[in-house]
């Protein structure tokens, strides 16, 4: 049996997580979760070699998804990672891009749209 | 010390800009809002979910709360059974902020979300004095209020001219790094 690939989602709102995870899990991956920016840093630190992708949300408390990936981003730069937030400033964007994301989806989201994406970063 | 409160004029935009955001933000999760309101009342007693963002910049700072019926949510939410209500009024709220700020890059103002452990505001914005509205908007199922507290220093109103716009990404697009 073929081994589901991991997708790690950090989002401080739950629903938010359980809307991806559900969206996620139909189309076949196997989900993680995290609610921040600190939670997310150390679900990466403890199981980056068993993770396909990140999802993460950009605005959160403790320590924001850009922050994370500033932090993260040297030592794991094979990792993708896809933001989805409802931020759209082009310069957090950018920041985000110097960082390591590969992705960048503004919320509210089409779960189809992500499902494309996810796929296409994972392959 | 006394600081500077929003013009009426303004009033008029963030309406505009709310009622735009709200239906827009509503009408992807299924309900269809119509913006018929009266711009103070408050919605009458009865089963209701709130929640609310906070946010702050150089010329702006303030506050967005959500309430509604939680019968009207529990129809919005991608989680009818799972969450919350309160996370998903929370949820929408943030998304509405996210409309507000695509649309004021055009003004070249910015402002970031604060949390509970907010980080320290620039004095400017700091001394600005705070004003507080209520818009109501009204679908089947019942009504959604948007509570918006700012201080603001940006004029807003109908005889101000955007600044040059900047360059920003449009709610549900992708965009691959």
């Amino acid at each position: 049996m073929l081994k589901k690939k991991k997708i790690l989602v950090i989002d401080d709102s739950e629903t938010i997580r359980i809307h991806l995870g559900q969206t996620l899990r139909d189309a076949g991956y196997e989900v993680l979760e995290a609610a921040d920016g600190l939670m997310g840093a150390f679900a990466i630190r403890e199981r980056a070699g068993d993770i396909s992708l990140v999802i993460c949300d950009v605005n959160m408390p403790r320590l924001d998804g850009v922050e994370m990936l500033e932090i993260l981003h040297g030592q794991y730069p094979k990792l993708p990672v896809l933001m989805l937030t409802s931020e759209s400033r082009i310069d957090k964007v950018e920041r985000a891009k110097r960082a390591g994301a590969k992705a960048w989806i503004i919320k509210p989201f089409k779960p189809e749209l992500l499902v494309q994406a996810v796929a296409k970063l994972t392959a | 010390m006394a600081g500077v409160s929003v013009k009426d004029d303004n009033w008029t935009f963030w309406r505009r800009l709310l009622s735009t955001a709200a239906t827009e933000l509503f009408a992807h999760y299924g309900v269809d809002l119509k913006d018929e309101s009266h711009w103070t009342p408050v919605l009458g007693s009865g089963d209701l979910v709130a929640a609310s963002v906070y946010f702050g910049g150089d010329q702006i700072r303030g506050g967005l709360t959500v309430c509604a019926p939680r019968s009207l949510l529990s129809r919005a939410t991608p989680t009818p059974t799972q969450t919350s209500l309160s996370d998903f009024a929370r949820e929408i709220a943030n998304q509405i902020l996210g409309g507000l700020q695509f649309a004021l890059n055009d003004y070249d103002v910015d402002f970031s979300y604060q949390f509970s452990d907010p980080k320290p505001l620039p004095s400017a914005a700091a001394d600005l004095a705070i004003d507080a509205r209520t818009l109501v908007l009204r679908s089947l199922g019942g009504e959604v209020a948007l509570i918006f507290v700012v201080a603001s220093s940006i004029d807003l109103g109908p005889q101000s001219i955007p600044a040059p716009p900047r360059p920003s990404l449009a709610r549900g697009s992708l965009i691959m790094l």
